[in-house]
């Protein structure tokens, strides 16, 4: 980085050729034509029964389980869905929120231990997303059992690590004036996190939320495939019995409930910006 | 009040003020006036304690800067209106009048406040003031830019330093509309008899309004007059290219 600034204040008039970005680029497309010669392009691509069971399921599209009992096993899962993705993601919000304000590193922690604190704190962030929620599930049924609190930790968990670091961003993101000028009136450093970081960076944290909170239905859909009931677990019931009209209608029903969020989350960001 | 003792202000190798002294008192008030980049934002902010020179001393009453900042006492002495206001968009009007008083307030009453918004009636008197409308419960993000400025003022009137420090504070406003902020600027420091000491570039205003003219041309003083003998030749010389 230091060697092209350098470089480029050298010689303003011409063009550098060659930077960091542009390297990387040429790197990847030649990595590209690498994997694509990898391919074995003369054996079947696609295994031969493939074809044939795509045509079983666009077709039963036609053939969708409207039964009542049906719908009802359906609602209820996907009602399952949507409090695990709630729980979880609450967890995930009392576990993001303070890491994410404490690795932001701007509440006035003394400066030799609050850069340690802030090291660490991220770290553990670190540490809390890279592991994927499925590990984590895996990991929590181990220690608990087959139960929904499994899931919800899983989610909270790995979720947790995720915002964090994202609010952990957007705070130290904001305009640094509004700041300067609040220092100016006295305030601390907390002060002028409640009367100016924290408020600015708000909006942006919360329509985050909100995509996180479209993502933590997915897994938590996701994670019933291990066992725990919800849309997930449904949806692998009809796959094992072949019924693609129930798998239909448990999708569609997947779809409505990310739509319903999408919609909510629309509103609460008209009133925020 | 101020006493500003030989500083000097460089950003990395560039030198924005160099070796500045000059006393102001109780009663003054003070046009900072010259070029764009002869160091009058610069010295605004040293004067405020918000960057600290690079040689050189400031005190304010007998007392050094860096002490009263430390003490948490300069807020009471010293308020800034900077350039772009600076307020929180996102806050109600309430909220960002009642920063002023931050430099006074507990963290929990701060906090508190957030939620039931406390002394409404201090912030209703300043609004009241700076001649808009109390409406304190609009988000700031929705005013017009000449409200935002005012509401900027009303802070600092919240804030009740001895001193008003302004930088350009009618750099974007019509002539009509400069006059009248500056009228506003001038008795609110004659009211509660304040220092004012502000950067503007329309002369005019300055031998109206002001009692005292320092003229800073790249970094250092040219002159420093009672408004009454601010002449145009030390004018043409300041702005001479």
């Amino acid at each position: 980085m230091k060697i092209r600034t350098k470089k480029q204040t050298d010689n303003p008039y011409k063009q550098n050729y060659l930077s960091g970005p542009k390297i990387l680029t040429i790197v990847l497309l030649i990595a590209l034509g690498v994997s694509l010669n990898q391919i074995p392009w003369t054996e079947d691509l696609v295994h031969p029964g493939g074809v044939e069971s795509l045509q079983l399921f666009v077709g039963s599209l036609s053939n969708l389980d409207y039964s009542p009992s049906f719908l009802y096993i359906a609602f209820k899962a996907s009602l399952q869905t949507l409090i695990f993705a709630l729980c979880g993601l609450s967890l995930a919000l009392l576990i993001g929120i303070p890491l994410g304000i404490i690795s932001s590193g701007n509440i006035g922690l003394p400066k030799k231990t609050g850069k340690i604190i802030v090291f660490l704190t991220r770290i553990f962030l670190a540490f809390l997303r890279s592991i994927h929620e499925l590990v984590w599930a895996w990991f929590f049924i181990a220690a608990i059992g087959l139960s929904p609190i499994a899931a919800i930790w899983a989610l909270g968990i790995n979720y947790a690590g995720i915002l964090g670091r994202i609010f952990s961003d957007l705070l130290s993101d904001v305009p640094e004036e509004p700041l300067l000028s609040l220092r100016s009136t006295g305030a601390s450093e907390w002060q002028v996190f409640l009367y100016g970081r924290f408020p600015m960076a708000l909006s942006d944290m919360t329509s985050y939320i909100f995509y996180r909170f479209e993502c933590a239905i997915r897994s938590s859909a996701i994670l019933s495939f291990v066992g725990i009931s919800g849309l997930g677990m449904q949806i692998e019931l009809a796959l094992d019995d072949v019924n693609f009209g129930q798998v239909w209608i448990l999708l569609i029903f997947l779809c409505i409930l990310i739509l319903l969020v999408d919609q909510w989350s629309n509103l609460i960001r008209k009133s925020l910006s | 009040m101020f006493e500003v003792i030989n500083i000097s202000k460089n950003f990395e190798s560039v030198e924005a003020l160099k070796k500045v002294t000059l006393d102001v008192n109780i009663g003054e008030r003070v046009a900072l006036v010259g070029p764009s980049g002869s160091g009058k934002t610069t010295l605004l902010n040293l004067l405020a304690g918000s960057i600290r020179p690079t040689n050189g001393s400031i005190r304010i009453f007998e007392d050094n800067i860096d002490a009263l900042r430390k003490r948490g006492d300069l807020s009471r002495l010293v308020g800034f209106i900077h350039q772009q206001f600076d307020l929180v968009p996102h806050l109600n009007v309430i909220h960002n009048v009642n920063a002023g008083n931050l430099g006074k307030w507990s963290l929990a009453k701060s906090l508190f406040s957030l939620i039931k918004p406390m002394a409404e009636n201090e912030a209703i008197k300043a609004l009241r003031t700076v001649g808009i409308d109390p409406r304190l419960y609009v988000k700031v993000s929705k005013l017009s830019g000449g409200e935002q400025q005012r509401v900027a003022i009303a802070r600092v009137l919240v804030q009740d330093p001895k001193a008003l420090l302004a930088d350009e504070p009618v750099a974007s406003l019509d002539p009509k509309r400069a006059e009248k902020l500056v009228e506003l600027l001038v008795r609110i420091s004659l009211e509660d008899n304040r220092v004012l000491i502000a950067s503007l570039h329309n002369v005019d205003l300055v031998k109206k309004y002001f009692t005292r003219v320092i003229g800073l041309r790249a970094g250092e003083i040219l002159f420093d007059v009672p408004v009454s003998e601010l002449k145009q030749s030390l004018l043409s010389e300041l702005y001479e290219l």
